[in-house]
């Protein structure tokens, strides 16, 4: 109980309490909110200036758990000068491992912390002698990865690169970034404002844990046998760049995914980012008379043709509006089969004017143009389509055949699978599984049907017409011996961004077909753009027949080898005659022939053995691996008037 | 000795409070320095004993006993020059057993006690003798426990014997006097400061001072608590208790705002709040005018440590050893704090009493 005036000196009291508690709320709002961006930055900055340990990232493996990418373990010394009695004499040791001078080394040595890094990663061999004995008290070596790539360019832009940092820049290195990562551990020394120590001088490591390991769909073999035959083709054809792809088209898997120009891996600060880009998602061409197998897939799955319509080609020049098409022949009457196989425009523009443009549009989105394919790796595009109610009157004789569309590589390769896939879209995907470096498995990836765009029936008669282009169509240098093989060429004159026409000396040359035709294993796209061009017949051209599809045929032959498919057509003694020097050869030869009169099977032969019998019947060798012979090409029976050369591929065991 | 009818006016809430404090104070220990929170729990189950032995005798008996008190702490802080435990360059502690036992807090409040018991009695005006003799009263325990030394703790005497000394009715003109001198003799106290007191002093003007030494908690707080931003990092998620000293003692105010943000200090300051006020109210409503006094002795004992504490940790007054109540590590001031609560629910509960 208060009398009066104290009740007012206690209402003072209060008034300061308040005007306390009011000030220390202004502090707090002032340190918390005003200040505390800076605040916090220099709270970090007190964490970061204690050591960061890299993970190791984990490994990127081909589907035959063959390594791409690791990390190898570097290793860093660091000293606790704190615990170090005989300076001098260390300074003096480590000097002659770590060549520098022994006062550099004193000077790291006397500083009054309790941590101090001597050296950054040196390899193991230098940090094996630092163990010897003598030197090891108070001086620590930790582990600190380096990324390396031992396929050097192999597989580049797939793979990707992490930075120096570790952090992943491009490719599966960047997309899968989060798995392929680890969590960073941590050196911890107590360490105060003037960055001297100030409590007890502990200091403790939290170990880093590795990043998971990828395994990749893609095959390292293919892989090589495509940028082998890829570069070739770029070196010889001074290309501008080159792409090739190849799929699984059942299931949608990539088994190699080239682009030329390329670069190394271990070095890929030293080159441009043209060079690292990944064409193949990246980059937009128009795809030409490539795309004319949408057209005809549409017009059969419409019902608008039978086989033996027959379409008045114009002798090789047709008006639509003020443009005037052209054929490379002076066609008359073809057949359908044969606008296709002989590739003509005007056949196929007529063809398109049955089938209208809202259903042509239909199904090319259908066929996945103008949309991501969403394979899982970053950086692509969606390609341009360009709806029907924006086309002009000239578009009609332009989409059909591959003209004002543009497309990627990967959406071209997706869409053919499609039809290769008995009809429905698989999703493209490069990552079979991610696996922890225990071997649990964290996550496992299947194939990604994405719709049915033609029936089966419309796909059968689709790839017989297409087998045709193989046989005596545009693209007869695809053949494979033993194999059928279905495809379609593309050669696309490139827009002259000056004159805004067509040009006649750059164009992009292409070919996409799969193999075996009726239960394909491989779908492969080539795509050389701006080819320098062949001598035909007086002419320098550029056609994906003569430049594209011989790509195709090597990587499919070594391919099929590799994988051990069993040549179809041509059991022992029989066996398809092929002229591959023709464009537009019309004849198939069948002939019997004795087991004997055709290539020896050299299966299970040490390598000396086959080099004998190669010598015999005078065939250039081409060996590949050691030990035992396990595969060849050409296979057992083979013709040998079609041979040069045999490829012989050797294992252990 | 006890009546059954004095719970009838139990003050429930200001228990409850109390004890979310202690709670907030445990888990907050927990998430700075693991181990210590074990003996916090401990200290808390002492304080609740000490508690209900404060509120079950009545506080005019208290008072009757304050003159023993005060000379039993007294000889406590004088047996600490001859067994103290030496730490942190002060003896501060006797060594008790498995605890170390501070017996400045104790002074607090038996000191408290002897003012009120020594201003209680005194109706009307305050003469000057009466002014002269609480000076002494507070004298005592101020110069033992600066030579400990620990001034910090000293100096917490002056608010608490100016702010009683002038609820109870000193003149304004001794008060002012006071004031006075005390300002005069500053520059001279200079002389007699330990040198770690002048640079304590010489850095809360200018932390960047001396960013190592006195102005280092200083600047590691504010970190600490600026880091927390506005929702806090969370429970458990603090980083800088390893580069803040004192991050469950002194400084756990600035462990707790690093977790829980500008959100989670103002909510404590709210608490502290409702219990400050809720102390007040027992001083306005007390039966006598002992017991308002005493309940405000209480109420200025608990704000001015939540104030210079927090003050501290937010670097707005110059860094001393003062424990923010119930929350900071450490038995004996927890304990005390625990018995200013008995002492107020003590005085509220028998209000209507006569």
């Amino acid at each position: 109980m208060f009398e009066k005036g104290q009740r007012v000196r206690a209402s003072l009291i209060l008034f300061f309490l308040f005007t306390f508690l009011f000030t220390l709320t202004l502090r707090l709002a002032y340190l918390q909110i005003v200040r505390s961006p800076e605040l916090e930055e220099k709270a970090r900055s007190q964490w970061r200036r204690t050591i960061k340990i890299e993970p190791q990232r984990g490994i990127i493996y081909d589907r035959r758990m063959r390594k791409l990418a690791i990390s190898l373990p570097l290793y860093s010394l660091y000293a606790r000068p704190k615990e170090i009695e005989n300076k001098e004499e260390i300074a003096e040791k480590l000097s002659l491992i770590l060549e520098k001078d022994p006062p550099q080394i004193l000077e790291k040595l006397n500083k009054e912390k309790n941590f101090a890094w001597l050296a950054r990663k040196m390899p193991r061999d230098l940090a094996e002698r630092i163990r010897e004995p003598g030197i090891s008290n108070g001086v620590g070596l930790t582990e600190e990865p380096k990324r390396l790539y031992p396929k050097g360019d192999l597989a580049c832009h797939l793979l990707g690169f992490a930075g120096i940092d570790d952090q992943g820049l491009e490719g599966i290195e960047l997309s899968y970034n989060r798995y392929i990562k680890g969590t960073p551990g941590w050196l911890l020394s107590t360490r105060d404002a003037r960055g001297r120590n100030v409590l007890s001088g502990e200091y403790r490591l939290y170990p880093p844990s590795g990043g998971y390991d990828i395994i990749l769909t893609m095959d390292e073999s293919i892989q090589y046998i495509a940028e082998k035959e890829l570069e070739r083709i770029y070196e010889e054809q001074e290309a501008k760049s080159a792409t090739i792809i190849v799929m699984d088209p059942k299931t949608g898997e990539i088994l190699a995914l080239a682009n030329r120009p390329s670069y190394d891996l271990d070095r890929f600060g030293d080159y441009p980012p043209d060079m690292r880009r990944n064409r193949a998602i990246t980059d937009l061409f128009e795809p030409g008379s490539a795309l004319k197998f949408v057209t005809a897939a549409a017009a059969l799955a419409e019902n608008v043709v039978e086989y033996e319509d027959r379409f008045y080609c114009e002798k090789g020049s047709f008006r639509v509006l003020d443009h005037v098409v052209h054929d490379v022949k002076k066609y008359e009457w073809l057949t359908f089969p044969e606008v296709i196989e002989k590739s003509s425009n005007i056949g196929t523009i007529k063809l398109a004017q049955e089938l209208g443009p809202l259903k042509l549009y239909e199904y090319l989105r259908s066929f996945g143009f103008g949309s991501l394919t969403g394979i899982d790796l970053p950086g692509e595009v969606s390609g341009v389509l360009r709806k029907p109610s924006k086309w002009s009157g000239l578009s009609m004789a332009a989409v059909p055949i591959g003209q004002e569309i543009s497309v990627t590589a990967i959406q071209l390769a997706t869409a053919a699978s499609a039809v290769a896939n008995g009809g429905v879209l698989m999703g493209p995907w490069v990552v079979r599984a991610i696996v922890s470096q225990d071997g649990r498995v964290i996550k496992e990836f299947g194939p990604l049907p994405i719709r049915r765009v033609i029936s089966q029936e419309t796909a059968s008669r689709l790839t017989d017409i297409l087998k045709g282009v193989v046989v005596k169509g545009t693209g007869t240098n695809a053949r494979v011996p033993g194999y059928e093989v279905a495809g379609k060429t593309g050669t696309a004159q490139k827009m002259d961004p000056k004159t805004g026409r067509y040009s006649q000396d750059k164009a992009v040359a292409s070919f996409l077909g799969w193999v075996p035709a009726d239960d394909p294993r491989i779908l492969i796209l080539v795509v050389v753009d701006e080819p320098k061009g062949l001598t035909l017949e007086g002419r320098m051209v550029h056609y994906g027949g003569l430049i594209a599809a011989p790509v195709f045929r090597e990587v499919a032959q070594r391919t099929l080898c590799y994988l051990n498919v069993p040549p179809e057509k041509c059991p022992r003694g029989e066996v398809i005659r092929v002229e591959i020097s023709n464009l537009e050869p019309e004849v198939i030869e069948r002939k019997e022939l004795e087991r004997e009169e055709g290539m020896p099977e050299l299966k299970g032969k040490s390598m000396r053995e086959v080099l004998r019998i190669l010598n015999d019947y005078d065939l250039r060798p081409n060996f590949i691996g050691s030990g035992w012979a396990v595969g060849q090409n050409p296979f057992p029976g083979a013709p040998l008037e079609e041979v040069r050369g045999c490829t012989v591929w050797f294992a252990s065991q | 000795m006890f009546d059954r009818r004095l719970l009838k006016n139990f003050d429930w809430p200001l228990v409850a409070i109390t004890l979310i404090l202690c709670l907030i104070g445990i888990l907050t220990i927990y998430s700075a320095a693991k181990p210590y929170h074990l003996k916090q729990f401990a200290s808390l189950g002492l304080g609740l004993f000490a508690l209900i032995i404060v509120f079950s005798i009545d506080y005019h008996r208290w008072t009757r006993w304050a003159f023993p008190l005060y000379l039993g702490s007294l000889f406590l802080l004088l047996s600490l020059f001859f067994f103290g435990h030496w730490a942190l360059g002060a003896r501060r502690w006797l060594p008790l057993g498995p605890f170390n036992f501070q017996p400045s807090e104790v002074t607090k409040i038996t000191t408290i006690l002897l003012l009120v018991r020594f201003l209680g009695g005194k109706e009307g005006e305050i003469l000057w003798p009466d002014f002269i003799i609480s000076l002494i009263v507070l004298a005592f325990p101020f110069l033992l426990i600066s030579l400990q030394p620990d001034l910090g703790t000293a100096l917490l005497f002056l608010p608490l014997g100016l702010l009683i000394l002038y609820l109870a009715g000193a003149r304004i003109r001794h008060l002012s006097l006071l004031t006075g001198f005390l300002l005069l003799a500053s520059p001279l106290a200079r002389l007699l400061l330990h040198d770690y007191q002048k640079r304590r002093i010489l850095t809360f003007l200018n932390p960047a001072r001396d960013p190592l030494g006195a102005g280092y908690n200083v600047i590691q707080s504010k970190i600490a608590i600026g880091s927390g931003r506005f929702l806090g990092k969370g429970f458990l998620k603090g980083t800088q208790s390893s580069f803040l000293p004192g991050h469950h003692t002194d400084f756990i105010f600035s462990s707790f705002a690093e977790e829980w943000g500008l959100l989670g200090s103002l909510l404590l300051l709210g608490i502290y709040l409702f219990l400050i006020i809720r102390a007040i109210e027992i001083s306005l409503h007390a039966k006598d005018r002992l017991g308002s006094l005493l309940a405000a002795g209480m109420a200025i004992f608990l704000a001015s440590q939540v104030i210079i504490n927090i003050g501290m940790a937010t670097g707005i007054l110059p860094a001393t050893g003062i424990p923010l109540p119930f929350l900071s590590y450490g038995g004996s001031h927890l304990v005390m704090d625990l018995v200013s609560i008995g002492f107020l629910l003590n005085i509220r509960m028998r209000r209507f009493m006569f």
